[in-house]
């Protein structure tokens, strides 16, 4: 009983590192362009869909097959940021989360269309299968994608906290005017912060392919999550969303325990429902003390 | 109520003609179309009155709600669960599962609005509610489970609210219910100080507020009588299709097509959103009589909707209405003169009026 325990709580914290990979790319453009993006879990396909096209059977091709799959999703991402974000970001209104919205629609079924097979997937592209340890079993591509989204995580932090590019960000998401006001070149800082979550969607898709086989409605799902994980966290500081994602990850392995897995799901919104009435600001809030 | 002001200038005019004609087309359709022609006129009724339905909150009150799909899944699973469960009748279960949507909109709007959330959060809030109650559906056995519920009764004609044939009565059921329902919401929209304050609170509540306008009743209302609504064409589509599961009535995505369907025909129009519902369902069947593979029509359909939703959004426009609107505004231009229309006109020179420029 206890192995199993353990066993969930490992699996739920690996899944949920990569809940956060996939919610940092979403919580960069909400906080620096204050756009909500619908489409985000789709980049998350995108990057699904390029491994599962490369197939690649060893480590090496698995590797390039990442970084193809990131340039390719950041293109699309510019592509996006470029032609119908940016040109609408002064209308304000609802129209970027209706754009966005059906921009997910369009992925999706050009998905299910060019994959009519669902629940694709890859052999796995490791060397090794499990690993095992008194009972509890965890396999070796989700220990590998929890790590690489911990690091890549951590990569994020240092370019947003300690690097001029970063500070720029930085400058954007706080103080719009401020910004202009010294300088700052502010759609190329937009793309580029657009162009960076896409990428880092994709290479989390990529990483949780051999995890979990990929079709179109995944793209929803995931879209959904990112948000769980932008929201909970809060807009104040970055931790909070590799927190609020380690926590789904870890909610959603343990509920898996005590409810059958569409109500353990429900559960899940429900308290989403809860955090977005009763603490809206997320687990860390923008109040600065500066 | 009489006639004046139905033709008193040239886009009123132009609308009463092709609201008589559209009316006139979609009586005498169903003499000239088959049965599977009609099946599909009733489909397309009923993606008009969903999304006309979603309008009510969406469009005049700026309600982004998502929670609308749980409304047309309450009325579907009304009818399931009391009427193919339990021997009600129909009606009896469409009108209880009408009430509890609407309990559901207004205690979601209550609830919102108790805690002021902004548009983002309505949308994301609406939208964790319909996800949830997906995941209660999926898992009670009560509501099918996974597997679905099945109509089993024999029994037709309109005390069963069940033909099995022919699809006629279904399609003429839906459509009174959409002139019904369109009526109502113009009357009430002009008549009601209630419908007037709508377009008010969406442009600015905190004005409508200092002017006494009770803004979070009124929300709620707009929600309940929106959401209620909503649930008749769910109840409506369970009858015709006689499954319901899950994932065929309680899903994001019709939540997104109501949203998406009333801001491509024009949201906060009263046509609108019934021009987009019969449009998806016309390019649809127009796909299905192209050589497509019959599971990707729905696929290409859904592309085509959200890339015209794109463009409709991304070159400024607000709509398919609106759109229709200026247009006849900018084509009658050259003959009535701007803008203080009483006195006819001294003829002197007339400014030169293009029709790309015009108008406006």
């Amino acid at each position: 009983m206890s192995s199993t325990l353990v066993q969930l709580v490992l699996t739920g914290l690996l899944q949920g590192l990569l809940y956060s990979l996939i919610g940092l790319g979403l919580y960069l453009v909400f906080s620096v362009m204050r756009v909500v993006n619908f489409a985000h879990g789709y980049l998350v396909l995108i990057g699904m869909y390029g491994v599962l096209v490369l197939d690649p059977q060893n480590l090496l091709d698995y590797a390039v097959a990442l970084v193809i799959v990131a340039v390719l999703a950041a293109g699309v991402g510019y592509a996006v940021e470029r032609f119908l974000i940016e040109p609408g970001l002064d209308k304000g209104g609802h129209s970027q989360l209706v754009i966005t919205l059906s921009l997910g629609i369009v992925f999706q079924y050009t998905f299910q269309v060019l994959f009519p097979d669902p629940f694709q997937t890859i052999a796995n592209p490791w060397p090794w299968d499990a690993v095992t340890s008194g009972g509890v079993t965890i396999s070796v591509p989700r220990i590998a994608a929890g790590v690489i989204s911990l690091v890549l995580g951590l990569a994020v932090s240092w370019l947003v906290y300690r690097t001029r590019a970063g500070k720029i960000m930085r400058a954007c998401s706080e103080s719009l005017s401020g910004a202009l006001h010294v300088g700052v070149h502010v759609p190329r800082t937009y793309r580029t912060t657009f162009v960076l979550g896409a990428a880092l969607a994709a290479v989390a898709g990529g990483l949780l392919l051999p995890i979990q086989p990929v079709s179109p409605l995944l793209g929803l799902e995931l879209t959904v999550k990112a948000f769980i994980v932008v929201v909970i966290g809060g807009s104040g500081a970055l931790w909070g969303t590799v927190v609020a994602g380690v926590l789904l990850g870890l909610a959603e392995a343990v509920g898996s325990l005590y409810a059958p897995g569409s109500l353990a799901t429900s559960l899940v919104y429900a308290l989403f429902f809860l955090v977005i009435l009763l603490r809206p600001q997320g687990i860390v809030s923008s109040v600065r003390t500066a | 109520m009489t006639t004046r002001g139905w033709f008193d200038t040239p886009l009123r005019r132009a609308n009463t003609i092709v609201v008589v004609l559209a009316l006139a087309v979609a009586v005498v359709f169903p003499l000239f179309a088959d049965a599977a022609l009609t099946g599909v006129g009733f489909v397309a009724l009923i993606y008009a009155i969903r999304n006309f339905t979603w309008n009510i909150a969406g469009g005049f009150v700026g309600l982004l709600s998502l929670a609308h799909a749980s409304a047309f899944g309450v009325g579907a699973f009304a009818v399931a669960v009391l009427a193919w469960g339990h021997g009600w009748n129909p009606w009896l279960a469409m009108l209880v599962g009408a009430l509890a949507a609407a309990v559901l909109g207004l205690v979601t709007s209550l609830v919102m609005s108790r805690f002021g959330v902004n548009a983002f959060f309505y949308a994301l809030g609406t939208m964790a509610i319909t996800l949830a109650l997906q995941g209660v559906a999926a898992s009670w056995d009560l509501l099918g489970a996974a597997t679905g519920l099945q109509n089993l009764g024999a029994e037709q004609g309109f005390a069963a609210l069940q033909w099995f044939l022919d699809p006629t009565p279904f399609y003429f059921i839906a459509l009174t219910f959409l002139v019904l329902v369109t009526v109502g919401t113009a009357l009430m929209m002009r008549r009601t100080r209630f419908g007037r304050s709508l377009p008010f609170i969406r442009e600015d509540p905190v004005m409508a507020a200092s002017m006494g306008v009770p803004v979070v009743r009124n929300q709620a209302l707009a929600m309940a009588i929106s959401m209620g609504l909503t649930a008749v064409p769910g109840t409506l589509m369970a009858q015709y299709v006689q499954f319901v599961s899950y994932d065929s009535v309680l899903t994001l995505e019709i939540g997104v097509a109501m949203l998406v369907g009333t801001i491509i025909g024009g949201a906060g129009t009263l046509a609108g959103p019934i021009v987009a519902g019969i449009g998806i369902a016309a390019v649809e069947e127009l796909l299905r009589g192209l050589e497509v593979s019959s599971a990707n029509v729905s696929s290409y359909t859904q592309i085509v909707y959200a890339v015209l939703v794109i463009a409709v959004l991304r070159f400024g426009a607000h709509g398919i209405v609106p759109m229709w609107e200026s247009a006849i505004q900018r084509l009658s231009a050259p003959r009535r003169r701007p803008p203080s229309g009483d006195d006819p006109p001294l003829v002197s020179n007339p400014p030169p009026v293009s029709l790309s420029t015009g108008g406006g």
